[in-house]
């Protein structure tokens, strides 16, 4: 009886196995997965600097922590915040902004010259484990950059 | 001896041979058919237009079916015309042969005679003042021959129309250049040669009719073809000067009396050079067009899922109704040239809306459209620029694609037309050069996807995600058949972008949407 029972076990097993094997078929659950709700990581930039609706073009900001492109803010107008969130391990961390701006008559979005980028663009913070940090960056007119960091 | 001595011996012997007349001398009054003179055939008569009001009547006469061609040569200054009458008891006014040109020799080279007698009447045109002439005298030449396989002049209207057999080559003349009898407002004066065939058939047969004229020098021709109840069907008029006209593959269904009708462009006339005009007929097959089809409600109907046509004459455009075995499906639309000749290919939709013109090659290249989507039946045309078929013509197919169910739904050009993304794969084709594939991607959330981009053989990709707007975010460039990846946040809604930079129209492109991180 307990033979029995470990043979079913052990095909049960097994079939687990093929299951989860790579069958080379698009799955559905081997579609886009959402972006992860629980973050321990945060950055809302903003042009606070903006007063003509000329020049409240929609961007959005490429984040890299540690030199490595981690994604991007949501597409808003410069004037409004945009936020993005990840999930990093406890560290010093270097974050980088790039600021990307839409060129409506191309169609698509370009990066400014450095002279257009927030200045500075970088900032170094610690993150503690069982903490969440939120970097805000806040861009005045003249592109000055300035990063305030709370820790939750 | 003296000249004085010898000039009657020299006139005694020499006198009947210098002094006799070659041509015979008008003999007035000839004013009127009852005081016509006899003409001789292939024997000149001089005559004067002795007063503006001056006509000259003669007469020939035949037992036996003939030809007959009559000339008069120009007087300086004088616009001479020609009326051809029949005799009888009540003389009928036959042709009127005036150039409207002052000094011009007039010509008809073949009036068709049964026994009987005519009347040849030398009479002043209508467009310039009747000038008199007592010093410059015209000359008449009439000659006849034998009848042949030709027009039966008069044959200006469809009920003097020449009969013709069908295989049998008839031949014709495009004299003269006006036909004054021709009071048509559309075509005044124009000359006009009518031929008739009759048609005998089975019922609910159907068999194709092929007409052939040849060029003549100097003139640019038209062929018209007309059905029993005097419609036109179709006409060729793709020719140039000296060049023919072809009506191929005209299909016929019913019998009755159909009418050939030749003519030429602005009042040419070449009264020294016949054309020839040929009929024939062949058996019809589902696998060809059948014409006329130049119109939807006239479009043949693809039986199969192959069938050959020809562009004839130039300008020529044919159609063709599609009946879909299902509700909606996506197709395959193939056009082999055998010709060079630069083909396009129009699709309508139900309601006979144009949804895209198919022109992706150049002269002698065919067509493709590999994945067109489709609700219900559909059209098609197939049309030219500027030639005509001369080797065969072209063959058209049309194939259902399985498999369809991620596959992308052309037309989806622009953004508003996006082909939904409903599962985690994709399949499309480059359609159209320079083609531009759009793709809706929606997610109740935020996400950050993973592209699996395989490109296409021989082919270059553009490959993009854009905002929920459609402003794109990041691209990627294909090469040929290999495999590239993306990655991109999609923020609830974008789309992807598909566009090609060089074409391979043959095989798909494939996109697996993944999950990232």
């Amino acid at each position: 009886m307990i033979r029995k029972g470990c043979t079913a076990l052990l095909m049960g097993a097994l079939m687990i196995m093929w299951g989860c094997g790579d069958s080379g078929q698009v799955r559905p659950d081997d579609g886009p997965k959402a972006m992860p709700r629980d973050y321990n990581f945060q950055l809302i930039a903003q042009n606070i600097g903006i007063n003509d609706p000329e020049g409240d073009v929609r961007c959005y900001y490429k984040v890299f922590i540690d030199k490595v492109e981690e994604g991007r803010t949501d597409i808003a107008l410069d004037s409004q915040k945009k936020g993005f969130r990840a999930v990093i391990s406890p560290n010093r961390h270097l974050l980088k902004v790039e600021k990307w701006v839409l060129d409506e008559r191309r169609g698509t979005y370009v990066k400014p010259n450095n002279i257009d980028q927030p200045r500075p663009n970088y900032l170094y913070f610690d993150l503690r484990k069982g903490r969440t940090v939120t970097v805000d960056l806040q861009v005045d007119g003249a592109g000055k950059a300035l990063y305030r960091i709370t820790e939750d | 001896m003296s000249v004085k001595r010898i000039l009657p011996i020299l006139l005694l012997f020499f006198g009947p041979v210098c002094c006799k007349d070659d041509f015979i001398a008008e003999r007035e009054p000839n004013n009127t058919m009852g005081q016509a003179q006899q003409a001789e055939y292939d024997r000149e008569i001089r005559g004067y237009l002795q007063t503006g009001n001056d006509s000259d009547f003669y007469m020939v006469e035949t037992v036996t079916d003939q030809i007959l061609n009559v000339r008069v040569t120009g007087v300086k200054g004088i616009n001479l015309a020609i009326k051809l009458w029949s005799g009888g008891s009540e003389p009928r006014l036959l042709k009127i042969i005036d150039d409207t040109r002052k000094s011009s020799d007039e010509v008809f080279p073949n009036l068709s005679m049964t026994p009987g007698r005519y009347y040849i009447e030398v009479c002043h045109g209508e467009k310039d003042k009747r000038v008199s002439s007592t010093t410059d005298h015209y000359s008449l030449f009439c000659t006849i021959r034998a009848r042949g396989e030709e027009e039966l002049e008069p044959n200006d209207t469809p009920e003097q129309s020449t009969m013709m057999i069908a295989g049998t080559e008839v031949s014709g003349y495009y004299s003269p250049s006006y036909n004054r009898l021709n009071e048509d407002r559309d075509h005044l004066h124009r000359e006009e040669d009518w031929y008739s065939i009759e048609v005998e058939l089975e019922p609910n047969a159907t068999i194709l009719m092929d007409c052939r004229l040849s060029g003549v020098q100097g003139i640019n021709s038209e062929l018209h073809l007309y059905g029993p109840d005097l419609a036109e069907i179709v006409a060729s008029d793709s020719g140039g000067k000296g060049a023919g006209e072809e009506i191929r593959g005209v299909g016929i269904t019913r019998p009755g009396r159909y009418y050939l009708m030749t003519t030429c462009k602005n009042y040419e006339s070449n009264p020294d050079m016949p054309y020839t005009l040929t009929v024939a007929f062949r058996d019809y097959d589902s696998s060809r067009e059948l014409e006329p089809n130049n119109e939807f409600s006239s479009a043949t109907l693809l039986m199969k899922d192959r069938i050959a046509g020809e562009i004839n004459p130039a300008g020529d455009i044919d159609f063709y109704s599609y009946k879909s075995p299902e509700e909606f499906g996506i197709y395959r639309i193939r056009l082999e040239s055998l010709d060079d000749v630069d083909y396009t290919v129009g699709v309508y939709g139900p309601g006979r809306q144009k949804l895209l013109d198919i022109n992706n090659f150049g002269v002698g290249g065919g067509e493709l459209y590999p994945d067109i989507a489709i609700n219900g039946d559909f059209s098609l045309s197939v049309s030219s620029r500027g030639g005509m078929s001369t080797r065969g013509g072209y063959e058209l197919s049309v194939a259902q694609l399985d498999n369809i169910s991620t596959m992308e739904l052309e037309p989806n050009d622009i953004k508003t037309d996006a082909t939904r993304v409903n599962t985690n794969s994709l399949t499309g084709y480059i359609s159209q050069r320079s083609d531009k594939d759009y793709y809706l991607l929606e997610y109740s959330d935020r996400v950050e996807a993973v592209f699996d981009i395989k490109g296409v053989r021989g082919a270059d990709l553009k490959v993009s995600v854009t905002d929920p707007l459609g402003y794109i975010i990041k691209s990627v460039q294909v090469k040929g058949a290999g495999g590239t990846r993306m990655k991109e946040i999609v923020d609830k809604k974008g789309y992807i972008i598909v566009e090609s930079l060089t074409e391979n129209f043959e095989e798909p492109y494939r996109i697996t949407l993944r999950g990232g991180k």
